[in-house]
């Protein structure tokens, strides 16, 4: 049989309930001590209930419970305790609960007095000419901030209007080429004069809904800010494409006022990652329709269109620019040259074109452009393979007023273009060279005979020239311990030439054709290349000024001769400045040429050296 | 044109809790309220300009404000086309006099939009800017307190319209 718990057992059984009763008493006393008065929730039972718990000792229940049946089992006595605990217990959580549901309602009540105080002392409390004031320094330059307004106008029905008139005071509002969102600003400040970023941005980069472009060009307010546009990228022509070309048309509007340049950029991978691709024929369309003949821009001076070729010029123009790349559409180039005929008053033109191949369309063209009012012309070319493509070009024009020719040309020899060949050096050791491979020398005619610029006072001239290596560098010999420095380019010598030298290039320009020029500068900026010019300069005595740059052919003897001559005769009072860097026929007579040149400004930068691998041999 | 006899003279005013403000005239004149309503008694010096919108503790930060403006030029009077440069820059003494809580802040705003003080006005404007800008509509909604009235249809009709404004 199991004996009856000691009196002592009972004892710290009464103890830990206790305990227990406390605790929870205590946070509902806390509870109820904050909030008691302001509640008057509670009926007199329950305040009964409550506080006989919170005042009763449970231990001291216990034990005079116990003293009360002395006489009975310490068992009985146990369980008659334990029944007892049992209810306080039962008590303490009824109350418990009753207290916590009456602070949630308390705790409302609070709340919505609260956002009275807030309400009445807050935002909507200010007048309307406050808040409009508020809202105006909210800086709204860009979408992000005027998205951020607009949501906000979206709060309330008082804030709208007031944020819809804080817009229709922005005047400088930077928004991409999307189109719903120039109609959602639109609409929402009808007003508004917007700056639109012809760029669109990398979020959006792609064609919008025709219903969209639709709606756009048909709202007047678009085609104002349309007109002071920047710069145009092909996100727009691709918008403008879903468009039946008379839709765009019919909402084109014949005036755009105010716009002085217009740069358009009608494919830019390195913004958006995308594959070059040609444009599509409704883009060029596009192009087009936007220069059609007809559309006044009377303000329009300065175009500038990367990628593409506008078919029509406003009548005004006077400055062009015109980027073509190798993965454009070949024909644009020949393109070009009937835009160009409908451009009489153009004045600067300036031409990027660059393709890889050896053969370009414009080689084929034979037609002549005019351009009556040009003054000013930079070329710039770059060919695949050593392709003499400037006079080719030139040809293509009569410039009669030409004053300015800038051209930057740059070939890029192929593999193809050059071989490998082993000589005997002369201690009896083979080296290894690189020759042309068709042995024939490189020849740049940069004007030809039938070339006639009467007008023209500055002409620069600067070649790029680069040839690759026929093989790996690790393949070329070293030389007394040390390893052959090998270039991109490297030099050559052909069994014809008793000389070592770069790849040699003829430059042929006949001088006599641009009589009355004033300013000269030829420049070759590559280590490939050794740059002969004529022996017998026939420089224009009209010159000023004469710059030689990296012309290792330039021969002391033909440029004293054309000094000497022009010492003799009264314009040499106009020269003033003779520039040599890097000629190395120079080198030895610097002093005399100094001489020579006398009270004249005189620059002189002696050369380098070659950097020629073969040369180290020797 | 202030005179040297404006300079010395004291105005007093009167708040809306009866608590009377003995100031310099030049600091009181910040107001164009006030300045107005000098003009209009004229010389009578005992008179108080009775200020019934404007409680004393606001009274007492405004009048701090002045003080301490009390040389600066008069602002130029703004145009209907108002081209003031809006920029949210405040003043170093200006953003730690601003450095007030939520309500007191609102006070100071009512009460230099009450008495015609525009820089205070601006300072108190650009501050509350401040709080609203980079902060998403919700936590604008959640800071003032403010309250959605427009109806269920109205609404959805304004969620279709705003979807330009949403990121895609």
């Amino acid at each position: 049989m199991t004996p009856p718990p000691s009196f002592e057992a009972i004892d710290k059984a009464a103890d830990a309930i206790y305990k227990l009763c406390n605790l929870r008493n205590s946070t509902a006393l806390s509870i109820a001590n904050a909030s008691w008065n302001e509640l008057e929730l509670l009926d007199s039972r329950k305040e009964f209930t409550f506080n006989s718990i919170v005042n009763t000792n449970p231990k001291q229940v216990i034990l005079s419970l116990g003293q009360g049946c002395k006489e009975t089992s310490p068992i009985g006595h146990l369980e008659s305790s334990l029944d007892s605990l049992r209810a306080l217990v039962r008590d303490a959580d009824q109350a418990l609960s009753m207290c916590i549901s009456s602070m949630w309602r308390f705790r409302s009540k609070i709340s919505t007095k609260r956002d009275l105080i807030v309400r009445t002392n807050g935002l909507a409390s200010l007048p309307d000419n406050v808040l409009f004031r508020i809202f105006t320094f909210v800086p709204c330059d860009e979408l992000h901030t005027v998205r951020l307004l607009f949501r906000a106008s979206l709060l309330c029905r008082r804030l709208r209007p007031i944020i819809a008139k804080v817009a229709k005071t922005w005047t400088t509002v930077h928004l991409p080429a999307v189109p719903r969102v120039i109609l959602g600003v639109l609409k929402f400040a009808p007003n508004a004069e917007l700056c639109l970023d012809g760029k669109s941005t990398s979020t959006y980069r792609h064609a919008s809904p025709e219903s969209e472009i639709l709606e756009l060009v048909s709202h007047q307010s678009f085609w104002s800010s349309f007109a002071n546009l920047k710069t145009l990228d092909n996100v727009w022509l691709e918008n403008f494409a879903l468009l039946k070309m008379k839709d765009l048309e019919k909402h084109l509007p014949k005036e755009f006022r105010g716009s002085k340049e217009l740069h358009i950029k009608v494919i830019d991978t390195s913004d958006y990652f995308q594959p070059i691709r040609k444009l599509s024929e409704k883009e060029l369309l596009v192009l087009d329709v936007l220069f059609q003949q007809g559309i006044d821009y009377p303000n329009l001076s300065d175009i500038s269109v990367i990628r593409g070729v506008p078919g029509n010029l406003p009548q005004n123009i006077t400055g062009l620019t015109v980027t073509l790349h190798n993965n454009d559409d070949q024909n644009l180039a020949t393109k070009l040259l009937d835009t160009l005929k409908k451009a009489p008053k153009l004045a600067h033109f300036n031409f990027s074109y660059d393709i890889y191949d050896t053969h370009s369309p414009l080689d084929d063209v034979s037609t002549t452009v005019v351009l009556p009012s040009l003054t000013t012309m930079f070329l710039s070319m770059e060919r695949g393979g050593l392709v003499d493509g400037i006079a080719r070009f030139l040809r293509l024009f009569q410039l009669p007023k030409l004053e300015s020719l800038y051209i930057t040309y740059t070939v890029r020899g192929k593999s193809t273009d050059v071989v490998e060949e082993r000589l005997t050096r002369r201690d009896g050791d083979d080296i290894l060279v690189v020759t042309k491979t068709d042995s024939q020398y490189v020849h740049f005619t940069i004007l030809e005979k039938s070339s006639h610029l009467p007008q023209l006072k500055v002409f620069s001239l600067t070649v790029h020239v680069t040839i690759p290596l026929p093989r790996k560098q690790e393949s070329w010999p070293c030389a007394r311990g040390r390893k052959l420095i090998a270039q991109k380019s490297v030099r050559y010598s052909t069994p014809r030439d008793p000389r070592l030298f770069l790849l040699p290039i003829w430059v042929d320009i006949p001088f006599e054709n641009i009589p009355g020029v004033r300013r000269i500068e030829l420049s070759f900026e590559d280590d490939s290349a050794f740059v002969h010019l004529p022996r017998k300069l026939r420089l224009p005595l009209t010159l000023e000024t004469l710059s030689f740059t990296g012309i290792r052919g330039l021969q002391w003897k033909g440029l004293s001769e054309f000094l000497k001559k022009l010492k003799k005769t009264r314009e040499w009072e106009n020269f003033r400045s003779l520039d040599i860097n890097g000629c190395e026929d120079i080198d030895k007579n610097v002093e005399k040429l100094r001489s020579l040149v006398t009270k004249k400004h005189f620059t002189y930068c002696a050369s380098t050296g070659r950097m020629d691998p073969i040369e180290l041999l020797l | 044109m202030s005179t040297t006899e404006d300079k010395t003279r004291k105005v007093k005013l009167v708040t809306s809790d009866n608590e009377e403000f003995e100031v310099d005239w030049e600091v009181a004149t910040r107001s164009v309220l006030i300045k107005h309503m000098l003009e209009d008694i004229g010389e009578s010096e005992e008179q108080a300009i009775p200020l019934p919108n404007v409680t004393a503790n606001v009274l007492k930060k405004v009048l701090e404000w002045c003080e301490h403006h009390r040389k600066d030029p008069e602002p130029a009077p703004e145009s209907s086309d108002d081209n003031r440069k809006r920029t949210l820059e405040i003043g170093d003494w200006d953003a730690k006099f601003i450095q007030v809580d939520q309500e007191m802040l609102f006070e100071i705003i009512l009460a230099a939009n009450y008495l015609d003080i525009k820089a205070l006005l601006d300072v108190g404007c650009k501050t509350v800017a401040n709080m609203i800008k980079g902060k998403q509509p919700e936590e604008i909604r959640k800071m003032f307190n403010i309250v959605n009235d427009f109806t269920p249809e109205e609404e959805a009709q304004i969620k279709k319209e705003n979807e330009w404004a949403e990121d895609r």
